[in-house]
């Protein structure tokens, strides 16, 4: 059984800001800080630890780990040292650390990459770029309905206190996801979100996301399905009294997890690239009533209900009924969201003319 | 316990003060108006519903007002004359004769289930978004020495607002939803741009647009963007020669200054006219007193008065049966019927604005709402088109 990636929009995104001439409503944001690389390093060695994938008696180098993790060495020495603090390894005399209490043990270069790296998103090399993703994410999708922005890589950089490489890697994740674009200068460009943007994204979400569905249903653990249906009725139980992060994590849910075990990964990608739709609802939540949400919790709710029941064809029509009916909805939200004042713009936005 | 008080707040267009004084009069409570500019009033309503109890304001608006929960259905049981209440003339429910581009009033007018808007009403006594009030059908007004330059049986087109024979002396008004109606016409008339629909612009039409006014405002083909009919007023007012000839404007303005002894004649252009509803609606927040308080304006409102203050500005109201008895015979026939004045006729104000002999350019209101070629609207692409009106207005 594939358990959806555990991908989350926005547990991972930081306070919901808000624009400059304020909005409306309490829009209070669960906010948790992405983790420090040495941190995300000691936890994923700590898993493997705990599941025994890492052996006791397992011979562990600093520089060995580095490269294997694609990382550079202070974070890996520092989560090395945590992780003897806790009593899980122990140093062996300038031979890097064992695990446990066991006698010395090495394991083949090709068996210990694979253990680290088989699911790429624990660790990724990532932390470096993944702690501001979500920050620069934040910062472009809110300055999305008021204009074209360039994005200034160099200055980027500057801001968060990282090279101009992992800037870059931001920004490719970010055109990954078609959040930015390269223009023709090759210069980093955040398009202006407008209606034919929102109805096209829209229109493809409608026209791959039941396909995909009928795709991944046979491989969706049941208990995953529970649980999120247990969690949907939870918000939909306290609506309107809920927080409007709870409602973006749920759209993400839907979105994102639910095919997190598409085989194809191009599928996959393709529907993916279309997150802008999800844009418009995230800053409308931060400003404006949630009253129009219920009737989408309650679409999620009879699609998760008949794919438990092994009914995808049911859950198919009923997530297209659901695309089909938040277009309109979608289209005036972006209109009331261009009512506001324009964002305070990021130091490393300009405007595109 | 401090005494209720009602809060209402619009545009000039509607809150005059002949209208204002005289609802102070007629109902039994306080009511403080706050006049605002048109795009400030939607911005007021989206942002702060807490801050007032009824709005005024128009029809094309109502889509925001209502996706940003800002607004409660009126309930059509406590409009005593929801019976004999019109959309722009045409009964309830039924579709106007003319083709329509734009947002025609009727369409997002009741609430449907699912908390959307739309056209048919629901159930005996339905629940509608907006009480239509007012309304009109607009175009621009040009001077006597514009009149003058003119080529002889030259049609009166919204051409005009784009063409070079007035460079310096052709002014706007500054809320995109009705100038960029009106300059989409004007484009497509000269045949400037290829547009397929002036009420729903798409990007590529918005930018062909804009490709050719950046140039005619950076040359200074137009003089002044105007907010509201008062401004409008005061731009053509101003002394000496070298203010406008031709200006977008609203009726009221246009017989202010008619009043004031400008020969303005107001254009009836060749294409149609934009046409604009507005009404009233009720603030989200507004309860128990207050809310009774706020459907006692509602109902005052089309009980004839008002509606009489609106027409001596050149206004139509949904509601024309009682107005009957509040307007004479010869204010009916000249400002409803289209008919040639039978005598001098005032102004909201009083002042005499229509001379024994004129008739009102384009006949009855039937007539004049049948010519009708777009609708006040805010576009599918708003936000776009909002976007590069800033970068035109400020350049």
């Amino acid at each position: 059984m594939v358990k959806p990636a555990a991908e989350s929009f926005a547990a991972k995104s930081p306070a919901a800001r808000s624009l400059s001439g304020g909005g409306r409503g309490g829009a209070g944001a669960s906010q948790r800080r992405p983790a420090f690389l040495y941190a995300t390093l000691r936890d994923l060695l700590r898993r493997k630890i705990a599941s025994h994938e890492l052996p006791a008696g397992l011979v562990m180098k600093e520089a060995q780990l580095a490269g294997q993790l694609g990382v550079s060495r202070a974070p890996v020495r520092r989560a090395l040292a945590l992780l003897a603090d806790e009593g899980l390894i122990r140093q062996a005399g300038g031979q890097g650390y064992v695990v446990g209490t066991a006698a010395p043990l090495r394991m083949p270069l090709r068996q210990l990459h694979r253990i680290l790296t088989e699911q790429p998103e624990e660790i990724d090399r990532s932390a470096t770029w993944e702690r501001i993703y979500e920050d620069v994410r934040e910062e472009i999708t809110a300055a999305m309905p008021f204009g074209s922005w360039r994005i200034q890589e160099e200055a980027l950089g500057r801001h968060y206190h990282v090279s101009r490489t992992v800037a870059r890697e931001v920004l490719w994740r970010l055109l990954d996801r078609r959040l930015v674009i390269k223009d023709s200068k090759s210069h980093w460009i955040v398009g202006q979100m407008t209606a034919r943007d929102l109805r096209e994204t829209l229109e493809m979400r409608l026209l791959l996301e039941p396909a995909a569905l009928a795709q991944v249903q046979p491989g969706l653990d049941p208990d995953w399905l529970d649980q999120a249906g247990a969690r949907l009725a939870r918000v939909m139980d306290a609506f309107p009294a809920v927080d409007p992060v709870a409602l973006d994590d749920l759209d993400q849910l839907m979105f994102q997890q639910i095919f997190g075990g598409l085989r194809n990964s191009r599928l996959l990608a393709s529907i993916r690239r279309n997150q802008i739709s999800l844009v418009v609802p995230h800053l409308f939540r931060q400003h404006f009533p949630l009253v129009d949400d219920l009737a989408a919790l309650q679409d999620y709710a009879l699609i998760l209900r008949h794919l438990r029941h092994d009914e995808p064809g049911t859950a198919q029509a009923l997530l297209a009924a659901h695309l089909t009916r938040i277009g309109p909805l979608t289209l005036a939200r972006l209109r009331v969201l261009s009512q506001l004042p324009p964002p305070l713009l990021a130091p490393w936005l300009m405007p595109e003319t | 316990m401090t005494e209720p008080v009602l809060r209402v707040i619009g545009t000039p267009a509607t809150l005059i003060p002949a209208l204002t004084a005289r609802a102070q009069q007629d109902l039994p409570f306080r009511i403080v108006f706050e006049a605002l500019d048109g795009l400030d009033c939607q911005r007021r309503v989206v942002m702060s519903p807490g801050s007032f109890d009824v709005c005024d304001q128009w029809f094309h608006a109502l889509d925001l007002f209502w996706t940003a929960a800002s607004i409660q259905p009126v309930e059509t049981a406590r409009i005593t004359r929801w019976p004999e209440v019109t959309v722009a003339g045409t009964p309830i429910g039924a579709r106007p004769s003319s083709p329509r581009s734009g947002s025609w009033p009727g369409d997002l007018l009741f609430v449907q289930p699912g908390r959307s808007l739309g056209p048919r009403p629901l159930g005996e006594r339905p629940q509608i978004a907006m009480l239509p009030t007012t309304y009109n059908v607009d175009s621009f007004a040009i001077t006597p020495e514009l009149a003058a330059s003119l080529a002889p049986d030259e049609a009166q087109s919204w051409a005009w607002l784009l063409d070079g024979r007035w460079h310096g002396r052709t002014a706007l008004a500054a809320d995109p939803a009705a100038s960029v109606v009106e300059l989409a016409l004007a484009a497509r008339a000269a045949g400037l741009v290829a547009i397929q629909d002036p009420g729903d612009l798409t990007i590529e039409e918005i930018d062909a647009l804009f490709a050719v006014l950046m140039p005619l405002r950076r040359a200074g083909h137009f003089t002044r963007f105007w907010a509201t009919s008062d401004d409008a007023v005061r731009l053509m007012m101003a002394p000496g020669s070298g203010g406008p000839m031709i200006s977008a404007m609203w009726s009221p303005a246009c017989y202010t200054l008619r009043g004031q002894g400008r020969r303005l004649h107001y254009a009836a252009p060749a294409e149609g006219y934009r046409g604009w509803h507005s009404g009233l609606c009720l603030s989200a927040a507004a309860s128990g007193a207050v809310l009774d308080m706020a459907y006692a304006y509602l109902n005052w409102w089309l009980d004839g008065m008002p509606g009489a203050i609106m027409a001596r500005q050149g206004y139509y109201i949904s509601v024309p049966g009682p107005l009957r008895e509040t307007l004479t015979p010869q204010e009916w026939a000249y400002w409803y019927d289209g008919q040639t004045a039978a005598t001098d006729l005032p102004g909201s104000d009083g002042t005499v604005v229509v001379h024994k002999g004129e008739r009102r350019e384009g006949g009855s209101y039937q007539a004049r709402v049948a010519r009708v070629a777009v609708w006040s609207t805010i576009m599918p692409e708003h936000n776009y088109l909002v976007r590069r009106w800033r970068q035109f207005m400020g350049d």
